[in-house]
This record gives structure tokens, sequence and C-alpha cells, in this order.
């Protein structure tokens, strides 16, 4: 019989994460049942901002926002405040992948003001800022000129907070 | 699963959950519900399978929904990341179960029958014609997933080359977070809108046009 512990996949008590020393190099610990966890080496982002993730935190004040990261534009991870399911290294390349958008848009002569992909349950929503990017994974049904005026204030903040020097 | 004298069925479909059943909760309650759990065991079910599939969504929408009701659950969740998780390894064959949970051992009875198609399968014929009448868009294309231009209206050729990069952009970031069923791409910048979406299986439409509102009602359900 298989044995397991859903809030390990998904979440970390305050405890763990009090626990958790923070490190720069971390290991991401892969277990089976009943077997010795396994450690891999990962690499993480620079250092996340917890000013910028409380900022972020904003946003879920809109009905259906799900949480949201900000990158600079030269593709880091300033801070995010996604669920625990996405705490992973997929968050960097989310990050990477949002800086590459910018620049082929740039390239391509359409310097992006705001964007927004669509799938089948949610939308990943984009605000270029002075500071970086903003994006926000909502809701398909969320309300888009209350997560507008959200994403605008939130924006303005997060550049007082970061400093359009800092981050280019 | 069984948890702490809890049971509940999860019937997955092709990959898809289709079915839940928890206590008397039926369809996404019960997939929450169960999610909802910390600990237990798990083994295949006996349960007959259902004659109409009580859950619709994709999994990453039913996961992202349970993760975020379980944040919204949890005061002061902490924010910090520790950049740690745990897989854990599917048994490697069917798990004989005791006592209460006995019934669920067996092979899952699985009629075969078609799964449910997501929205973007459906042919939407018209979008590429009604293009054509709108005098909004500049230039546009339609393309196939391999990037192959079926179509195109206007000077689309840089407009192809974008459409077939942002759309692999579309499919790695929806990876990133969990998102399945790429619908479409919207970008305001300072003079126009690039919109692209998808209007069959395998193919897609980009276009650069000053009225968005225009193409939204061709691929916006």
């Amino acid at each position: 019989m298989a044995k397991w512990k859903l809030k390990d996949l998904f979440w970390v008590s305050s405890t763990e994460a009090e626990a958790a020393p923070v490190s720069t190099s971390p290991k991401i610990e892969v277990t089976a049942s009943s077997e010795a966890p396994l450690e891999v080496d990962v690499e993480l982002s620079a250092p996340r901002n917890p000013q910028v993730e409380k900022v972020l935190t904003m946003l879920r004040d809109v009905d259906g926002v799900v949480g949201s990261v900000a990158v600079t534009n030269a593709g880091e991870l300033l801070g995010s405040d996604l669920p625990r399911l996405f705490e992973a290294p997929g968050l960097d390349a989310l990050a990477l992948r949002l800086s590459q958008l910018r620049a082929a848009l740039l390239s391509a002569d359409a310097p992006m003001k705001t964007a927004a992909f669509r799938y089948d349950g949610h939308a990943l929503h984009i605000s270029q800022l002075d500071c970086g990017l903003l994006g926000v994974l909502a809701e398909l049904r969320t309300h888009e000129p209350a997560l507008d005026m959200a994403a605008r204030l939130v924006g303005q903040r997060l550049e007082a907070t970061v400093g359009r020097t800092s981050v280019f | 699963m069984c948890s702490e004298g809890r049971e509940g069925h999860l019937f997955f479909d092709d990959g898809q959950i289709v079915h839940a059943v928890a206590g008397e909760r039926v369809g996404e309650e019960a997939v929450f519900e169960i999610l909802g759990w910390t600990t237990g065991t798990f083994g295949q079910s006996a349960e007959a399978w259902p004659d109409e599939p009580s859950v619709t969504g994709a999994w990453q929408h039913l996961l992202l929904t349970a993760a975020q009701k379980r944040d919204e659950a949890q005061a002061g969740f902490p924010t910090v990341s520790t950049a740690r998780f745990v897989a854990v390894k599917k048994p490697p064959a069917p798990a004989l179960v005791t006592s209460k949970a006995s019934e669920l051992v067996t092979s899952l009875p699985r009629p075969s029958r078609k799964a449910p198609q997501p929205e973007t399968d459906q042919v939407n014929e018209g979008a590429w014609a009604a293009i054509g009448w709108l005098s909004s868009v500049h230039c546009a294309a339609r393309l196939d997933d391999s990037g192959n231009v079926l179509e195109s209206r206007g000077d689309a050729q840089e407009l192809s080359g974008l459409a077939v990069y942002v759309r692999r952009l579309a499919d790695l970031m929806g990876e990133n977070l969990g998102q399945a069923g790429f619908r479409g791409f919207e970008c305001r910048s300072e003079s126009s809108w690039l919109v692209l979406f998808v209007d069959a299986p395998g193919s897609y439409i980009v276009a650069s046009t000053t009225a968005p509102q225009e193409l939204r009602s061709l691929y916006r359900s």
C-alpha cells in the first residue's frame, strides 16, 4: 500500500519554512515511499525580494487572481506570489521566457505594453513596467478592467520598492 | 484513496480526471475534498465506471483551484521560497489493500469511450474568412503547428515568424504554470495589437490590428 503526504507535494507549513535553511544552492529532495530521499543539486535564481512578494499579494484582492510574479527585463525573478505548486525552478524558466517574449516583440518593432496568454482555465496577464515585467495568473472569469487597475497600482509600488536603476 | 477513515475515488481517462466521489460529494467538490487530505493510502478502485463524467475541467485547473483554496484557507501562509518539493513514486503494481478499503482493489472496469474534447478542438471555419472583411487588420496569416503559412493577407512574413515563436512560448509558459489548452494571445503595443488564436486543431491565426475587440468574438467564448 502506497503512503503519501500530499502537503509535501504542494505546500510547506510555516514551521517547515522557518526551519528550512535559506541557501543559494538548495537541494531538491525526491523521495519514493519508504525510500531514502535523493538529493539533487539545482540552480536557484537570484535571492527573492520579500518586499516585492508582499506587494504582489495585493493583486489577490482581485477576485479570480491565483498569483503573480515580478521579473526584470533581463529575465531574473524578483519575487513571486503563486501557490507553492509553482515554487520550483519552473518559475525561473518562466521569468526567462517572459523576458524572451518582451525581446521578441521589441525586435519585431511591436514593444509590449500589456499582453495576455489565454488557456483553457486561466490566463497569464503581462504588464510592462519601468522596472521589469509583471505576470498575473488569473481565472478567465476575472474582471479584466479591475485587474488592469490593480496591476497598475502594484506596478507603481513595485517600481518604488525595487527602484528603476537596480534591475536593468 | 483512504485517509483517516474517509474514502474517495478518482476516475482517470486518458490522463484526465473524469469522475470523483468522496462520501456524499461528487465531481469537482469531491476532487477538492480528496486533495485536501494530507495523508493516506491509495490503491485501484473497483467502483463502477460512471455513465457520465462528473468532472470536465482539466487536471491542471483542478490542481490550481485546490492549491488556491488551500492557500486562502491558511492564514499567514508563508511566501518565502524554500525550493523544496517531494515527488512520490507510483507504486510498481496494483497494491493490496487491507480491511475497510479492500473493496477498492481489483482491476478497474474501463469501457471504451471517447474523452470529452477541449473547446479548442472545435473548428472555427469562419475565422479566417471574417478577418478578410475587417479593415482594422493590417496583415494576418494562418499557420499550422509546424509553422507553415497556410494563408496570408498583407505583408505577413515577419508577423509569421513572430507568431511561431510566441506560439512556442505559449506552450512552454503554459507548462511552467500547469496550463494546457492554449487559446489565444493578445499584445498591446504603442499603436496596434498583435492577436494570435487557435482557430482549429493544428492551426492558428495571427493578425496585426487596431481593433482587437473585433477579433475577440472569433475565439473567446
